[in-house]
């Protein structure tokens, strides 16, 4: 029993390294999210957004029909190059299970 | 294997119907970043002080979706400090104190009795289709492959008795 | 989907059975049930990896995975990747007919956010789960969660393997008490007491703390931390009467990812509690789980290179409940699994079109002490932006378990009269299978992705238990009419793991067509189709065999009386078992549908409706499992389609109601043999932002 916490110790201090460090404050910059952070963006965002960044945000998410069919059909797979890849490009027989569709389908 | 047809038919099925279904809603998202672009240049448009009045009318004709987004927007967001209302268009008569007034693309032949009814009258006229800001209308959506873009009469605007930010001209493909 | 297991049914290649409601036994593309005509044990998957954000969650002890042991749920799923086919080179042993990794949600907003899904279904059933996310300070970033399920079952009676029916719990106490003397069964423990009108499937309760924290563009470091509980009536391993068996799981997790300018560091520990028959003696243990990984990414024009170590060590203990000197127990005392490996991927493209892969990896074990290598080697074209063909040829091997190989275990089929001693081997070779695939991925329009892949698996090396031999003590024979009687004044077996010549080939298709009309309208329809063959099959099942033994037993006996004079005692007599090629069979195998595969359709209808309606179906089974006394082991699984809606309402931003049918079709099948009818679920529920 000494051990297994002895253990568990070692990697809660490993942890606890991560501590808490400064960095600048985010601002909600569109130009440089990705497409996945865009989607996360509330209406609320999107009702605060400059002219400019409103046109980036519809040219990026809102409008673009490939994009959208792209985020459905050929998703982004790690494990089978352990690096991030379209499932297009995947050398393995993969497939991916998005949350939208966990959440959708039950 | 009769469960397996059984299980196939079924699915031909389900697909049919949701296609049939599909189609009318294709568009939605579009509508909703028209929605949020006709908020936005709101705050990119200049309403004289004497046209403020309780409310801030937007009257929309012939886009029932659109309605819907920018009622959403409504339930939320004020223009200056005026809370937005969301009219659907009847006749040319309740174009009298609106401020913004949104002619969907199926409707762009109304434009020219449109502008005179609206004339000076301090109203935004939003078009959506190409070559429309050319032929009177404030600002006008266009479809550029998947991109939405909206050319910009800074004159027509004017013309309106409103004025436009640097913003819209900047962004917008400016027509004169 | 209400659970994990359920959602890998939107996924091709991958078969799902519903064990109890709640409880599912998920194979990827097949090899269930081998060897048959053994214990329920071997239908268990003991051949795919299951991890979460790469620490591998696998039951060593016995091989596969107990799905209901997992910390998290589907509120904490932010995707899950399958990897069809061997692929040990990338994830190490187990990961043999593939690898599943559930990558976890991480908080990616510095602003509270609270979210609850919560929903009660039919049969007192009940989900929950809750989460939080927030930042603390500038840069980290966590995530708290918790999940509650409570599962109700449809039957309310079990499976008796005595006269093939389902019978009331009190039928069982009956059994039971019967059986006390001469069997262990704990009864010291109230049945009733302990599952209220048997109508619980299972429940479980899980929490999880993880947080990320990016010191800098190059130095991120990921961590999270959970406990988990549950309680489940699941499949038993050696149960002699009923299939169905409670299962109890307490464990606790750490894990910390960290990587630094190219290099990647995971290390995790997992410890708990698990007693995998509640109401036998012998198979609670205590478990501790350490692995370690390093690798490294080097890139060189275009080609990567990636280096890595791996260590692994697994302690399983069940002395704590267990009379070690009478060897009550599997271990009887703290036994050690461990492994050390070293890898190497190297992945090279060639005018942006070819694509070379080779990746190799040993592990070197301490039980069996040897080096296993395993590879793959992948070469892709892309004809265009449209088009892309693969070829994959790759090895994988299971890893080895501490009931396999450590087993010493003494059954005292009649206390002081009968002993059957159970032992382990700890040079067992390891199942390996070797696989051979073809892939074509197509956009034939923008709308549509569609991708087909062709392969042939060959599994050899499997070990299972088998008795040896059979011992007679102080034999008296009594010149019955007409034939005489020998009867002994004890008896002792061995029964004991071997590695069989069994091989196991698999041919399969498997297509998957996915196509989005728009964001609103999305829909997918995939399936596969298999035959598995197997050759040099030992068909006998331990009890035919142990018949067999005492047979021979006793004829040795009358034959050593002819010599001695009837009525007096011969003494000691053996019999011994041995397997004969002449007894070896090649037949069909039959535990894996022949078809199995689903549909799906999401329709969302004015931003504030989704409508979803998935279909999963298999075709029709069969289980054979080993029994003693009667010809009620074989279970004919029929076809099942299961056809499930929900359908959603967003009455206000990211706040919905639902309802979810599973099941719509209210077909009642049993999917898992000898396990519980499986009918329609309903749930009503909520879906709420903070």
């Amino acid at each position: 029993m000494t051990k297994r916490f002895w253990r568990a110790g070692i990697l809660a201090c490993l942890i606890s390294c991560v501590g808490v460090a400064h960095a600048q404050v985010s601002s909600l910059n569109v130009t440089e999210m990705s497409e996945a952070q865009i989607r996360q963006l509330s209406y609320n965002d999107l009702l605060q957004l400059s002219l400019e960044d409103l046109m980036t945000v519809a040219n990026r998410f809102g409008m673009s029909a490939d994009e959208i069919l792209e985020y459905f059909l050929n998703k982004d797979v790690v494990a089978a190059s352990k690096k991030a890849e379209k499932s297009m490009e995947s050398p393995l027989s993969t497939t991916v299970i998005s949350k939208e569709q966990i959440e959708q389908s039950g | 294997m009769r469960g397996k047809f059984l299980a196939m038919k079924r699915l031909l099925f389900l697909i049919v119907v949701f296609c049939l279904m599909g189609t009318s809603s294709l568009f939605a998202q579009k509508e909703r970043f028209k929605a949020l672009f006709i908020f936005n240049f709101t705050k990119n448009i200049e309403w004289p002080a004497a046209s403020r009045g309780n409310q801030f009318v937007i009257v929309v004709i012939g886009n029932s979706e659109l309605i819907a987004e920018l009622e959403t927007i409504a339930q939320t967001q004020r223009v200056g400090n005026m809370p937005i209302k969301v009219v659907d268009y009847t006749s040319l008569d309740n174009l009298n104190g609106c401020h913004l007034v949104y002619l969907s693309p199926s409707k762009s032949g109304m434009l020219s009795s449109l502008l005179t009814n609206v004339n000076g009258k301090h109203t935004l006229v939003v078009s959506d289709g190409k070559n429309l800001a050319a032929k009177g209308s404030g600002i006008s959506f266009v479809q550029d492959g998947d991109k939405l873009k909206f050319e910009v009469s800074r004159k027509n605007i004017e013309k309106q008795g409103l004025k436009s930010s640097s913003a819209l001209a900047n962004l917008g493909i400016v027509v004169d | 989907m209400t659970n994990i297991p359920e959602a890998l049914r939107m996924a091709p290649g991958v078969i799902v059975r519903e064990k109890t409601p709640g409880n599912y036994d998920v194979h990827i593309r097949g090899f269930d049930n081998i060897p048959s005509n053994n214990m329920l044990l071997y239908s268990e998957n003991m051949l795919t990896l299951l991890m979460i954000d790469n620490r591998p969650v696998y039951n060593y002890s016995f091989g596969g995975t107990l799905w209901e042991t997992l910390p998290i749920e589907v509120s904490d799923v932010e995707r899950i990747e399958i990897i069809r086919g061997a692929s040990s080179a990338l994830y190490g042993p187990n990961a043999v007919t593939g690898t599943i990794n559930i990558i976890t949600k991480k908080s990616t907003d510095k602003k509270l956010v609270v979210h609850a899904d919560n929903a009660v279904g039919n049969n007192n059933s009940k989900l929950a789960n809750v989460s939080g996310s927030f930042g603390v300070g500038e840069k980290l970033k966590l995530r708290l969660s918790g999940n509650y399920q409570w599962n109700g079952r449809f039957n309310k009676d079990h499976y008796y393997y005595g006269d093939g029916q389902y019978h009331p719990q009190s039928f069982f106490d009956e059994q039971y008490e019967e059986m006390k003397p001469l069997y262990k069964v704990k009864l010291e423990e109230d049945i009733y007491e302990k599952e209220p009108m048997n109508e619980r499937a299972g429940e479980k309760f899980g929490a999880n703390i993880s947080g990320s924290m990016p010191f800098s563009e190059k130095v991120n470091v990921d961590f999270a931390l959970g406990s988990q509980k549950s309680v489940v009536l699941s499949s038993a391993l050696g149960n002699q009467w009923n299939p169905l068996i409670t299962r109890d799981s307490e464990t606790h997790y750490a894990d910390l990812r960290a990587q630094a300018y190219g290099f990647q560091f995971q290390a995790n520990y997992l410890f708990g509690e698990r007693d995998y028959e509640r109401m036998s003696k012998g198979f609670y243990i205590m478990e501790d789980i350490l692995n370690l990984n390093l690798e490294y990414e080097y890139k060189f024009k275009n080609l990567t290179l990636r280096p890595g170590v791996s260590y692994q060590e697994t302690f399983y203990d069940d002395s704590k409940k267990v009379d070690a000197a009478k060897h009550e127990g599997y271990l009887n005392g703290k036994k050690e699994l461990s492994s050390l490996s070293y890898f190497l991927r190297a992945d090279y493209t060639l005018f942006q079109k070819l694509r070379l892969i080779g990746a190799i990896r040993g592990d070197k074990y301490n039980k069996p002490d040897k080096n296993y290598f395993t590879w793959q080697f992948v070469g892709s074209y892309k004809i265009n932006d449209n088009h892309m063909l693969r070829a994959v040829y790759s090895r994988a091997n299971r890893g080895p378990f501490m009931a396999d190989t450590y087993s010493n275990y003494k059954w005292e089929t009649i206390p002081g009269y009968y002993n059957i001693n159970w032992n382990g081997k700890q040079d067992l070779k390891l199942p390996v299978m070797d696989m051979i695939e073809f892939g074509y991925r197509v956009k034939p329009i923008k709308n549509i992705q569609a991708e087909f892949e062709v392969f042939r698996n060959t599994a050899t090396d499997y070990s299972w238990f088998i008795p040896d031999s059979l011992k007679m003590y102080n034999v008296t024979v009594y010149p019955t009419s007409p034939v005489p009687t020998p009867v002994p004044g004890g008896l002792e077996g061995w029964i004991s793991y071997h590695n069989f010549d069994l091989k196991v080939i698999q041919t399969g298709v498997s297509a998957n067509v996915q196509v989005a009309m728009s964001r609103n309208l999305t829909m997918n329809v995939f399936g596969t189709w298999q035959k598995t063959e197997l050759e040099n099959f030992y068909p006998k099942s331990t009890f035919e065999i142990l018949n067999a033994l005492t047979i021979d037993a006793g004829t040795k006996a009358v034959m050593g009386a002819m010599i001695a004079g009837n009525g007096l005692p011969v003494g000691e007599v053996k019999a011994t078992n041995e397997v004969k090629t002449t007894e070896l069979v090649s037949q069909d195998h039959e535990a894996t549908p022949s078809f199995y595969g689903g549909a799906g359709v999401n329709y969302i209808l004015k931003d504030k409706w989704n409508i979803n309606t998935t279909l999963y179906y298999y075709g029709k089974q069969t289980f054979v499992m080993n029994r003693s006394y009667s010809a009620f082991g074989t279970d004919e699984i029929s076809a099942k389609t299961l056809v499930n809606l929900k359908v959603s309402y967003e009455f206000m931003k990211d706040n919905k109601v639902f309802v979810n049918v599973r099941n719509l079709l209210d077909d009642r099948s049993n999917e898992f043999a000898f396990a519980d009818q499986i009918g329609a679920k309903f749930f009503a529920g909520v879906n709420l932002t903070f």
